[in-house]
C-alpha cells in the first residue's frame, strides 16, 4: 500500500514540477494545491488541505523569479502532507521540516539548472543546420530531467522518510519540538515581509494599514478586504485614466 | 499581418514549456526558441538559409515573466515576417534589440503583477478557506491567478502580434501599463495587511507576577490594540531585509531560534502561570 502510494505521490510531484516548466506556471505547485490533490488521491482531504495551508504560510514569501532557485515549497508539501496523511506525523511538525526539506529540494532545482546548460550547444548547433525537430528534442530533454529529478527524490522521501523523522522527533527535547511547533505560526510574518518586497513602499502605506484595521480591529475575513480593495483600485483607476 | 490562425494557435500553446529546459547561463533560451518555431517555419517557409538565421538570431539570452511571453512572441513574429517581406527597415539586430529591451520591463510587470499581486490576493483568500477544511481554497486560489493568466497570453499574442511594437514603445502605453500595475498594487497591499492581522501567530504565555497579582503580557499588549505583536514583528523584519540587507535565510534561521527561546522562557517557573 505505501509502495503505491508513494509511488502516484511522486508522479504527481513530478506533474507538478512540470507545471511552472512545461504547463505554462499556473500554480499548480503552490503547497494549497498539492495540499488539496494528495489529500483527494491520498484519501484525507481535511488534513492535506490544512497541511497545505500550514506550509504554504511559511513558504508565503518565497517565489522564484529571474536565476534564482529559492527553497523547494512544493517538494516540501508534497512529502509533508504525505507523511501527515500516512504516517500521522502531527501538522505542526511537518511544518517545521518543511524548510529543511525545501532546502534539500533546492539543491536538487540547481542540480538540474546545471545540467541543462549543455542543451544551449544542442540549440546552436540545431538553429544553424534549420534542425527544429532538435530544438523540440532539447527541451523535451530538459523538461525530463527537471520530472525525474523531482520524481525520484520525493519516491524514496515518502516511501523511507517517515520512520526515519519520527525516529529523530522522538528523540529531540520537548522544548526543541515546541519551538519548532512554535516557529510555524511566527514565520508567516518573514512570509508577509518578503511580500511587502513586490507591493509596500510608501505610496501604498494607507492601503497595507486599511487592510489590517479591517481584519485585526472589525474582524472582516481576507476575502472581505478584498472586495473593498476592487472597488478602492477601480475607482483610482478610473480617476487616473481620466474617466 | 499573415500569419495563418494554425501557426498563431501553435506558438500561444508552444509558449506554455518555456521553462521545460531552464539553466543557468541562458535561461528560457530553449523554450523561447521552441516556441517561435511554427511562426518562423511559415514566415521562411520557402528560404531555408532565411529560417537558419532567424532560428540563430533567437538563441541568445532570454529571460521574462512566463505570462508575458506570448506579447513577446506576438512582436517577434510580426518584425520577422517584416523583415522577410523584405522591409528596409527591419534588420536582424533591429529585432534582437526590441526583444532584449522588452524583456526587463515586461518581467518586471509580469513579476509585480502576477507574483507579487494576484498570486498574493489568491493566497490571501484561499488559505483562509483551506484552514477552516473548505476546499475551494484552493480552487479559489487557481482561478484568482489563472483567468487573467491566460487571458494574459491569449490576447498578449494577439496584440502583440497585431500593433505590440507601436503600443510597448509609446509613452501612452507605458503610462496605461502602470496605470493598471498601480490599481493591482493597491489590492494587494490590502490583502497583505489583512493577512498580517489574520495568519501572523505570534502571542505569548508570559505572565508577570507582582505580589499576590498575575499580569499575562498578552492581555496588556491585547489591551493597546489588537495584533500589535504581530504587525510590529512584520515591520521589523521588513526593515532588517529592507534596511540591513539581513538575507531571508539568516532571519529565518533566526526566527526559529527565537521561537524556541520564547517556549524556553515561557516555561521558566517565574514567568509561567
Amino acid at each position: 500500500m505505501l509502495l503505491v502510494q508513494s509511488l502516484i505521490t511522486a508522479l504527481l510531484a513530478g506533474i507538478f514540477r512540470w507545471d511552472s516548466r512545461c504547463f505554462g506556471q499556473n500554480l499548480l505547485d503552490e503547497p494549497i494545491v498539492v495540499g488539496m490533490v494528495l489529500g483527494l488521491v491520498l484519501g484525507d482531504l481535511k488534513t492535506g488541505l490544512y497541511v497545505g495551508a500550514q506550509i504554504q504560510l511559511v513558504f508565503l514569501g518565497i517565489v522564484s523569479i529571474g536565476a534564482a532557485t529559492p527553497p523547494d515549497k512544493m517538494t516540501a508539501s508534497v512529502i509533508g502532507v504525505f507523511w501527515a496523511i500516512t504516517a500521522g506525523i502531527d501538522a505542526a511538525t511537518v511544518v517545521a521540516l518543511s524548510m529543511p526539506i525545501g532546502i534539500l529540494g533546492q539543491f536538487l532545482g540547481i542540480l538540474c539548472r546545471v545540467i541543462n546548460t549543455r542543451f544551449n550547444l544542442t540549440i546552436d548547433k540545431c538553429a544553424a543546420e534549420g534542425d527544429t525537430k532538435g530544438i523540440d528534442r532539447a527541451l523535451w530533454t530538459g523538461a525530463a530531467i527537471f520530472f525525474v529529478l523531482t520524481a525520484v527524490p520525493v519516491f524514496i522521501g515518502c516511501y523511507f522518510g517517515a520512520d526515519a523523522v519520527q525516529a529523530i522527533i522522538d528523540a529531540l527535547p520537548p522544548v526543541i519540538t515546541n519551538g519548532l511547533q512554535r516557529s510555524s505560526s511566527i514565520l508567516p510574518a518573514m512570509g508577509m515581509c518578503i511580500l511587502m518586497n513586490y507591493l509596500y513602499d510608501s505610496h501604498y502605506a494607507p492601503y497595507l494599514f486599511l487592510g489590517f484595521t479591517l481584519s485585526a480591529f472589525l474582524g472582516m475575513s481576507t476575502l472581505g478586504c478584498t472586495f473593498i480593495a476592487c472597488v478602492i483600485a477601480m475607482i483610482t483607476y478610473n480617476y487616473a485614466r481620466g474617466a | 499581418m499573415s500569419l495563418s490562425k494554425e501557426a498563431l494557435r501553435k506558438t500561444f500553446w508552444r509558449g506554455m514549456p518555456l521553462q521545460g529546459c531552464f539553466n543557468y547561463e541562458r535561461q528560457q533560451t530553449v523554450g523561447w526558441l521552441y516556441g517561435l518555431v511554427p511562426g518562423l517555419k511559415e514566415i521562411y517557409a520557402n528560404d531555408p538559409e532565411g529560417l537558419k538565421e532567424a532560428l540563430v538570431r533567437h538563441t541568445g539570452f532570454y529571460n521574462t515573466s512566463p505570462q508575458f511571453t506570448s506579447v513577446i512572441q506576438g512582436i517577434v513574429l510580426a518584425m520577422e515576417e517584416q523583415k522577410a517581406n523584405g522591409s528596409e527597415l527591419i534588420s536582424g539586430d533591429a529585432i534582437v534589440a526590441i526583444r532584449t529591451a522588452l524583456i526587463g520591463p515586461l518581467a518586471g510587470i509580469g513579476d509585480s503583477l502576477f507574483w507579487g499581486t494576484l498570486r498574493t490576493i489568491g493566497l490571501g483568500v484561499g488559505i483562509e478557506l483551506c484552514l477552516v477544511g473548505n476546499m475551494f481554497g484552493p480552487i479559489l486560489f487557481l482561478l484568482i491567478h489563472n483567468v487573467p493568466h491566460v487571458l494574459c497570453r491569449y490576447y498578449g499574442l494577439k496584440f502583440g502580434y497585431e500593433k505590440g511594437v507601436d503600443f510597448f514603445t509609446s509613452a501612452e502605453g507605458a503610462a496605461q501599463m502602470q496605470d493598471i500595475t498601480d490599481a493591482t498594487k493597491i489590492v494587494g497591499n490590502v490583502v497583505v495587511g489583512s493577512m498580517i492581522a489574520t495568519m501572523v501567530g505570534f502571542s505569548t504565555k508570559i505572565v508577570i507576577h507582582s505580589g499576590e497579582t498575575a499580569y499575562p503580557l498578552q492581555d496588556m499588549f491585547d489591551s493597546i490594540m489588537p495584533k500589535l505583536l504581530p504587525l510590529a514583528l512584520v515591520f521589523f523584519c521588513y526593515y532588517l531585509i529592507n534596511k540591513k540587507h539581513v538575507k531571508t535565510l539568516t532571519l529565518l534561521l533566526a526566527l526559529i531560534v527565537f521561537s524556541i527561546l520564547l517556549v524556553a522562557i515561557e516555561s521558566i517557573p517565574i514567568f509561567a502561570a
